[in-house]
């Protein structure tokens, strides 16, 4: 991908990708599903993830897993309401790039 | 490494960190490459090493994620996490990319600054003062050592120095002496002449040969004093001048 992907951009894909589960999800599983959609190097999500939490648009909770805990993301009321955001703000500006960039040769 | 050791070395880089934050991100990267199981070894080559995950939570903690990285279509980039073999795919797609990339033409300018430097050559920064009080105190604490190993050269300096300064005397003290005892004789062969005239007349003669001594050294004296000694101190203030200015005035 040659278009470069914003930090808002980025926190909307997380919150959309953690909203996907009711039960939530853990960090590996979230790195994995963020770069099926964009570029993202392994170490990346951590410092975003921690602001997210920061920001109260997540919250984590321990689940033990084959005797070991694993730590889990879940979204918060907030964050569903900045994702909600994220969203119309989305559809807006994709739609308006969508449209510039279609070949449209008579402007009628 | 495996992905134990890595994380043990990411723990140790971040001992000075406070406990909850350090165990916190600890556990999500260790968590991660447990998690990626297989993939860990890929996994921790894309984390690049333990220093720049380190740095990674060490920059999030005090705040300077926000303003120093940027996600672009290559992940999350961060020059300050670059590792220098940090290996950036040329984007061939571009113009900009079949021209070598950034990081070559970095290393360019860098040459070109570096090369410029050389070439302008800034004066070294000096100041006679300095040099002068920098000299007179290297005197002083090396004293020890001159008046010890260079005791003997001081004695044959100082010898040497007393032999000069009694030429001096001598040779002025001869010149008016010969000039003194010249003119004495003259007068006394003068006045012995009236009575004993051959006896006077060796007298007067007598005197002005040692006349003509003394003239002789006057002429000696006028050419030691006149042009060695000047010679000699100047020889002498050269060479102090020359080991205090030496390096600047040999350009």
């Amino acid at each position: 991908m040659i278009f470069n992907t914003g930090a808002a951009l980025l926190d909307a894909i997380v919150l959309a990708v953690v909203s996907r589960t009711v039960k939530g999800t853990y960090g590996y599983k979230i790195t994995q599903d963020v770069r099926g959609a964009i570029e993202v190097s392994e170490s990346t999500l951590y410092p975003v993830l921690r602001r997210l939490l920061k920001e109260d648009c997540l919250e984590v909770y321990d689940l033990a897993i084959d005797g070991r805990n694993r730590r889990y993301y879940r979204i918060t009321e907030k964050g569903r309401t900045q994702l909600n955001l994220y969203r119309s703000e989305w559809a807006i500006y994709s739609g308006k790039i969508s449209h510039i960039l279609e070949e449209l040769t008579d402007e009628q | 490494m495996n992905s134990n050791e890595f994380m043990e070395r990411v723990e140790y880089l971040l001992s000075d960190i406070p406990q909850e934050e350090k165990a916190d991100a600890v556990a999500y990267y260790r968590d991660y490459l447990e998690e990626a199981g297989e993939n860990a070894k890929k996994a921790m080559e894309d984390f690049g090493s333990p220093e720049r995950i380190a740095s990674i939570i060490r920059l999030e903690l005090a705040g300077n994620l926000k303003e120093g990285g940027e996600f672009t279509e290559r992940g999350y980039e961060d020059e300050r996490f670059r590792e220098p073999n940090y290996q950036v795919a040329n984007r061939l797609d571009l113009p900009e990319g079949r021209e070598g990339g950034e990081e070559e033409k970095r290393e360019n300018a860098w040459q070109q600054a570096s090369y410029n430097g050389e070439k302008a050559k800034q004066p070294v920064r000096t100041s006679r003062p300095l040099k002068i009080i920098l000299w007179i105190v290297l005197i002083f604490v090396s004293a020890p050592i001159w008046l010890g190993a260079g005791g003997l050269l001081t004695g044959i300096l100082a010898g040497g120095f007393a032999l000069l300064l009694g030429i001096i005397v001598f040779l002025g003290v001869m010149t008016v002496a010969l000039l003194l005892a010249g003119a004495g004789l003259c007068v006394v062969g003068i006045l012995a002449m009236v009575r004993w005239f051959a006896s006077g007349l060796l007298l007067f003669g007598a005197g002005v040969v040692v006349i003509g001594l003394g003239v002789l050294s006057l002429l000696l004296s006028i050419l030691f004093y006149g042009k060695l000694i000047p010679w000699m101190v100047r020889s002498i203030v050269n060479g102090i001048g020359g080991l205090i200015y030496g390096r600047s005035k040999r350009k």
